[in-house]
């Protein structure tokens, strides 16, 4: 039997296997049957082990080059290192909604695992949810993208290669992640769709499923800044984010995500919020459909489309909206049992701050993808228009420092209400460290309003953040028995969600101070010859001549660009273009950069005439750009503090507070 | 203090409102209209005076370059056997070729694309149409 007929089967019978745990596990719920719902959850662990096994069949077609099968054959050559094979797996649509089942199926038997007693009300009905979100998925490959679909006819060409902009680093690790994320949020849905239907409201459950979000923001960040990161090193273009349709999709989940985390503390304190949280979750996941179709529908233009296909769309458009519909038609009809159990107290109260970051968070969600779905809406209407960056920024710089702002103000406020003389006492510092904040930028001379309120916002939060740590690490050395570091690592041990929120937004301020540095970036467009040098800020950079080069996989012309600093050499970029022989037509741009804790000195080479020597070169001076990489690993560590893995102490269980 | 049923309602209508302004209010300058070389070519009048995208196909035996220079390029681009005369100032992407496609933005003046952006299709596609040569679409 041929690779391509055996994968075929496999997935086949995971689709079998996905509708009868749906079954199972749907009458085993209704019946109150335990062997039926015993039967679902052996279903669920059979998924896992069919899409692994038909996972791992694919990794051996690409390892193997086996071009009989179509899609080895359009996102592979033999010539491509082993690593890129492997991860051509998900380089491509077919590939990628089978990792996508892969994922999904994992988490579910992890998640159903962990769960099964903890919740055995839920149990049925999460499998059941999950089982069908897994059959929609594993439907798309049966009936329309089968990743294994051999050549009918017995030589086929060899194969095309992978397109030469992902064969990078960031590429092998950014899909993944961002997939991570948006597969994870299946489970607090699945979750949350079992408490509406069996009605077991209380917030029991959301213990389980505030981890999994919080896994799931973690992975949704990282993929985020990668896919910055891969942006900045690959295209050229010298900036991070241009708010690309795909982009934005990773962006919406996490909005509702961030929303989802605070406002999940006030149902858990307060008994208030509860219909929102769950609109939060059925949203998170709604988004994340949304954010795997406009990749794969190739409904909206953008860098990540996949091409267009119409039927693909109907059919994820369908999804959507039983998604979208259901969820928001069973919270309608549990609103009764949903109704909040407080009142908010006073706007000078935490559960307000948090309330209002989560209406800023709607907003922005709400914005992105109203703005990203216009050009395709636009269409439908008769005019084709395209969004620039401008009318993004236009509004989401304000919305993106009013969340710093609530960033740095949410903790001095205190739960219900804070009286005059606690407000006076937790603003103070604070305020003065925002005031220095705006003051050091103006003097070198900044004028831009929004770059200076960043700037100042920043210093404000950073302030607000250092002054819980100062007080808490203060009553923990009260009897003199800790050092300082001591009782640090012992205070964020403690109160593990308190502090590894704080430390979360220790690292969002710093990104956002390296967001700042863009109000002073300099750049130029350049065409030059060799032996030409110009200035660039305090630098001045000397195009030191071209040179060709070969290897098996591409042709690379590469420019050796003298970077000077007072007339001192500081470095020696080699910008380069690489033609690879596969797709010589794609020429791909290698960026080079002079990185410092200050700057990034960024030289990318645009377009090259190698009779003349013109070389046209894109250069940028991009102040404080790497603070933004620092802040991600920063948060990545505060996510990890709040996820946690063992108990927390006792004591710190009673002093658990959060951000 | 509980919030009145009336504050919710003023807070809940000025959040609604404010979304409703940023999303689909005065978009500004943030958008541009996407058109292909024939629609600009038969009715001029509506591109006066603004910035635009226009996509066509360079037209073979068009593309002259200012001696000595590094851009400065004319060149025509078609659509449905419509022409419209291009000049772009800069040096063109690597990926520009006679024949290919190109997204332009840029200003009508005189009857000529003034373009300021250019960018030559195809090399942001995963996976390529199964025919390269085929004809951009519009769709």
């Amino acid at each position: 039997m041929s690779l391509a007929t055996l994968g075929s089967i496999t997935i086949a019978v995971l689709f079998a296997a996905s509708l009868l745990t749906v079954a199972f596990a749907a009458l085993g719920a209704y019946r109150n049957s335990e062997r039926l719902i015993e039967a679902s959850v052996q279903g669920i662990y059979a998924i896992a082990g069919l899409s692994s096994f038909a996972s791992a069949l694919i990794i051996y077609a690409f390892v193997a080059d086996d071009f009989s099968i179509q899609y080895v054959q359009h996102t592979s050559d033999s010539a491509m290192p082993l690593f890129f094979k492997i991860t051509a797996f998900w380089g491509g649509l077919d590939g990628s909604l089978l990792f996508w089942v892969l994922l999904l199926a994992l988490f579910s038997a992890m998640a159903v695992r962990a769960n099964r007693y903890r919740h055995p009300r839920l149990i049925p009905h999460v499998i059941w949810v999950l089982a069908a979100i897994i059959a929609f998925f594993v439907a798309l490959l049966v009936f329309l993208k089968n990743p294994f679909a051999p050549y009918l006819i017995e030589s086929h060409p060899a194969g095309r290669g992978l397109n030469p902009l992902l064969q990078n680093i960031y590429m092998i690790v950014h899909p993944p992640s961002l997939y991570l994320g948006y597969v994870s949020q299946a489970i607090p849905f699945a979750f949350g769709i079992a408490a509406l239907v069996t009605g077991n409201l209380d917030e029991a459950w959301q213990a389980s499923v505030r981890r999994w979000t919080l896994f799931s923001w973690c992975f949704l960040s990282i993929g985020l800044v990668l896919g910055g990161l891969w942006a900045y090193e690959e295209l050229g273009w010298g900036g991070y984010w241009a708010w690309d349709p795909v982009e934005n999709a990773g962006l919406l989940p996490w909005f509702t995500c961030t929303a989802f985390l605070h406002s999940i503390m006030i149902q858990e304190r307060r008994g208030m919020l509860r219909i929102w949280n769950l609109l939060l979750v059925v949203m998170s996941f709604w988004l994340s459909i949304v954010g795997t179709f406009l990749t794969r529908s190739g409904v909206v233009q953008s860098v990540h489309a996949f091409g267009r296909d119409p039927q693909l769309a109907w059919t994820f458009g369908g999804f959507m909206a039983v998604i979208l519909i259901g969820g928001v038609a069973l919270i309608w009809w549990r609103r009764k049992m949903l109704r909040s159990r407080n009142e908010l107290e006073g706007v000078l109260s935490r559960e307000f701050a948090f309330l209002l970051n989560n209406w800023i968070l709607m907003v922005m969600a709400l914005f992105v993808l109203g703005s990203t779905i216009y050009p395709t809406i636009s269409e439908w209407m008769g005019e084709r228009v395209v969004i620039r960056e401008t009318h993004y920024n236009h509004y989401m710089v304000p919305a993106g420092l009013a969340l710093l702002l609530l960033m740095g103000v949410g903790p001095l406020l205190a739960w219900r209400k804070s009286s005059t003389k606690s407000l006076k006492n937790q603003f103070m510092f604070p305020l003065w460290m925002g005031a220095v904040g705006i003051a050091i930028p103006m003097v070198l001379g900044l004028r831009n309003v929004w770059g200076l309120a960043c700037f100042g916002l920043t210093a404000f939060t950073c302030a607000t953040i250092s002054q819980e740590f100062y007080r808490g690490i203060k009553v923990a050395r009260r009897d003199g028995k800790y050092s300082i570091l001591d009782a640090a690592i012992r205070l964020v041990i403690k109160a593990r969600r308190r502090y590894g929120g704080y430390i979360v937004h220790l690292g969002v301020v710093l990104m956002f101070f390296g967001f700042a540095g863009k109000s002073f970036d300099i750049e130029r467009k350049v065409t030059m010859r060799p032996g030409d040098s110009i200035e660039l800020g305090d630098y001045e950079i000397v195009h030191a001549g071209l040179r060709v080069t070969e290897n098996w996989q591409r042709e690379m012309i590469t420019a050796n660009v003298d970077v000077r600093l007072d007339g001192a050499h500081v470095d020696t970029l080699t910008p380069a273009r690489w033609w690879y022989f596969q797709t010589p037509d794609q020429p791909t741009t290698e960026v080079d950069r002079h990185m410092t804790v200050f700057e990034d000195v960024y030289v990318s080479i645009q377009s090259v005439n190698m009779t003349t020597g013109w070389t046209q070169m894109r250069l940028f001076i991009n102040p404080l750009v790497n603070w933004i990489w620092l802040g991600t690993i920063v948060l990545l560590i505060g996510g990890v503090i709040c996820i946690g893995t063992g108990r927390e102490t006792k004591a710190g269980a009673s002093a658990r507070d959060d951000v | 203090m509980a919030l009145s049923t009336t504050t919710q309602f003023a807070l809940a209508a000025v959040v609604a409102g404010a979304v409703g302004f940023l999303v689909w209010g005065d978009a500004g300058e943030g958008v541009l209209e996407y058109v292909y070389a024939d629609e600009v070519v038969e009715a001029p009048e509506r591109f006066t005076a603004r910035e635009f995208q226009v996509h066509g196909l360079v037209v073979e035996g068009t593309v002259r370059q200012k001696k000595g220079g590094a851009g400065d390029y004319t060149f025509e681009i078609e659509y449905e056997g419509q022409r419209l005369p291009v000049h772009y100032a800069d040096m063109v992407p690597d990926t520009f070729a006679e024949g290919g496609e190109v997204v332009l933005t840029g200003r009508l003046i005189d009857g000529r694309i003034e373009a300021t952006e250019m960018s030559a299709k195809c090399p942001s596609k995963y996976e390529e149409q199964d025919d390269p040569t085929r004809a951009p679409k519009r769709t």
